[in-house]
């Protein structure tokens, strides 16, 4: 066929199909030259691309991804490769995939799959970054209605804490079905699910129950457990492996409260496939956000309960309790939360939130961590206006003696939205953990973490962030997901554009 | 043959290029737990769809002021969808606070970010807004003092 001939026909298609056809997608760039404070060479370029690419028609969608990384330091995997691809189906109830996808199984106990959008995580062994999501690559299917909803998949979930163009970054076999059926509100549904790689076959059944009551009262209960012994280390008999959740909530205009229970017993599945909720609280503020439980799914047992009061537009409160349990060996180890968080605006123009906390983890012998903050932003014109943000921790840490270490955020926001925000923001610690350089040779036990932020968004496509100066990392939690960050030191300059 | 395959490419783009979105023809979850078609929500002259999540400090800013603006433009044709993508470890938070902030719109759930990827939607909160026809108008992403004002003019200029 002639390059004529298809054009025509492309054309004429082309106008047949216009009304539902479209090319969307968008592009996330990153460059930073710098290293974490301390280790050599200091002075290194890297380069993250993200493309993401969908041709939607009808009800019908191909997508792709294509990601790259280069670094100077030639000790780094450098890479370009296109990540995901699939084809999908929605109409209606059904939904089919081909290909890479996201989904969870039940509430998440036994498989999940999740992305952060726009985040880019760096492991700090391999320093190689990617975009932050585990997906699968397989085939999935659902199909649901008024009364039932049945679903089954089948894929290899990725590793993400692997390079991406590591071979071995897809261990795990999954396969899995669920269903379930409503009736006046109530929903019970069966899950089983199969794991494979080549050191076990693990199988897993769930069931769960969930409904409303009163239209102010939500319940889930979620009990999965596994099915068959392990072959890989027999340290579990099935009985050993479960995975237990319930919540109870009530709603109503001005006040609503969640309370959670869990117990998790050697539920870390395969390469870690099965996310099952934490009942931790996920902090909006910066040094509490750093200073989060993170769940130990081998044994874990606990609570949560939080309550929102919004008497009226201009306040909202929150007030949360999470405790829970770990036993390690013969050992428990027990941590606790309480969290209150107070947001308001006066004159319209004024808004504050002021948080307080109290808090402690055994498991990183952090006894008592006191925390308290205060923000506030004053709108100056219609849409410019400053913030001020500062946040004040203390630990007190035992090993062999109690020691004291304090951390110290503070930011300066001037914004004039939407086209361009600055920031100052400056962190201190004397906390010998995180101020220790190990790269040189004098012990440090203080640091101080200066840094600017800028951002400009010329149009609705477009947002450019340049970042200099110092940045702490450490654990921190997006999205559910809980995951470390590099301490950075250098320039950093990151591109994004939608279309 | 690259020449060829460069030509086709291009001349696919030109062609989506002028190609018009149509609305989801998707069920979801609402925060009852039951499942609703999205063109059942869908307005009589505009409809906003609204990201947003229990975790993100300005979506929780905005819904107060969201919440005002439905309330004002409902009458005349804008309908509203939120759409919550906490997943499991704060999805029994979602409708408590939900509800205690009043919000008056429909709200429904998106775990696996189904709709936020149909919608090619990268940062929370993001606000896209759709004609009678389903095509992207209008997209506003994060929430600061005074974007109330911003989203309200723009809302008057796609009504006219």
């Amino acid at each position: 066929m002639s390059l004529r001939t298809t054009a025509v026909i492309l054309l004429f298609t082309g106008s047949v199909l216009k009304s539902n056809a479209q090319f969307s997608g968008n592009n996330l760039a990153e460059y930073q030259f710098g290293n974490i404070p301390g280790v050599e060479p200091k002075d290194v370029h890297s380069i993250y691309d993200q493309f993401n690419l969908e041709y939607r028609l009808k009800n019908f969608k191909v997508s792709g991804r294509l990601e790259n990384f280069y670094s100077t330091d030639t000790a780094r995997t450098h890479y370009t490769k296109i990540t995901q691809y699939a084809l999908s189906y929605q109409k209606k109830g059904l939904n089919l995939k081909a290909g890479h996808f996201f989904e969870t199984l039940g509430k998440g106990l036994l498989f999940r799959g999740y992305e952060i959008k726009n985040s880019i995580y760096e492991d700090q062994i391999y320093r190689v970054k990617q975009g932050f999501y585990r997906d699968a690559r397989g085939v999935f299917g659902s199909y649901s209605n008024k009364y039932f909803q049945i679903k089954a998949l089948w894929g290899e979930p990725l590793i993400n804490q692997l390079p991406i163009n590591d071979p071995n970054n897809r261990l795990d076999m999954v396969s899995a079905a669920e269903a379930n059926v409503t009736l006046l509100k109530q929903t019970a549904g069966f899950i089983w699910m199969q794991n494979e790689n080549e050191f076990e076959t693990a199988k897993y059944l769930s069931a769960y129950l969930g409904g409303n009551l009163f239209d102010i009262i939500d319940y889930y209960g979620e009990f999965a457990f596994r099915t068959n012994e392990d072959e890989y280390s027999n340290a579990a008999e099935p009985e050993q492996s479960y995975g237990a959740y319930f919540n109870l909530s009530y709603s109503s205009p001005g006040f609503g409260v969640s309370f959670e229970l869990k117990d998790y017993q050697n539920l870390f599945i395969g390469s870690g496939i099965s996310d099952p909720p934490t009942l931790i609280k996920e902090h909006i503020y910066k040094l509490l956000n750093r200073s989060t439980h993170v769940p130990y799914f081998f044994d874990e047992s606990g609570m949560q309960v939080e309550f929102f009061i919004a008497p009226n537009d201009d306040h909202l409160i929150t007030v949360n309790h999470s405790r829970s349990k770990n036993e390690i060996g013969e050992t428990g180890y027990k941590s606790f939360e309480y969290f209150a968080d107070w947001q308001f605006t006066t004159n319209t123009v004024n808004q504050f939130k002021i948080f307080a906390d109290y808090s402690g983890d055994e498991l990183l012998f952090e006894n008592a961590r006191y925390a308290s903050g205060i923000y506030y932003t004053r709108t100056l014109k219609q849409n410019l206006s400053f913030s001020i943000e500062t946040e004040f921790q203390q630990i007190e840490r035992t090993f062999s003696e109690t020691e004291k270490v304090q951390n110290i955020y503070t930011g300066l926001i001037f914004n004039y939205s939407p086209k361009f925000s600055a920031a100052l923001i400056w962190e201190f610690t004397n906390d010998p953990n995180a101020a220790d350089n190990p790269g040189t040779e004098e012990i440090e036990d203080t640091q101080h973490y200066p840094g600017m932020n800028l951002a400009f968004k010329p149009n609705r496509k477009n947002t450019i962030q340049l970042f200099a100066g110092k940045r702490r990392g450490g654990p921190a939690c997006t999205s559910g997901i809980c995951y470390e960050v590099l301490d950075f030191k250098g320039i950093e300059l990151r591109w994004s554009y939608r279309f | 043959m690259i020449k060829k395959i460069t030509i086709l490419f291009f001349l696919l783009i030109l062609i989506s290029s002028i190609s018009i979105a149509q609305f989801p023809d998707i069920e979801m979850k609402d925060i009852d737990q039951n499942w609703i078609s999205l063109e059942e929500l869908k307005g009589e002259k505009l409809t906003v769809i609204d990201f947003w999540a229990t975790w993100c400090k300005p979506c929780v800013s905005s819904i107060p002021k969201l919440n005002n603006i439905y309330e004002e433009y409902a009458p005349k044709g804008i309908e509203f969808i939120g759409v919550n993508i906490d997943g499991p470890r704060n999805l029994s938070k979602v409708k408590p606070f939900a509800t205690s902030m009043k919000i008056s719109y429909p709200l429904v759930l998106d775990p696996d970010q189904n709709l936020v990827d149909r919608f090619n939607v990268t940062v929370f909160p993001t606000m896209i807004v759709l004609n009678e026809k389903g095509k992207e108008v209008f997209i506003h992403e994060g929430f600061n003092p005074g974007d109330e004002q911003l989203i309200r003019d723009e809302f008057e200029k796609l009504l006219e």
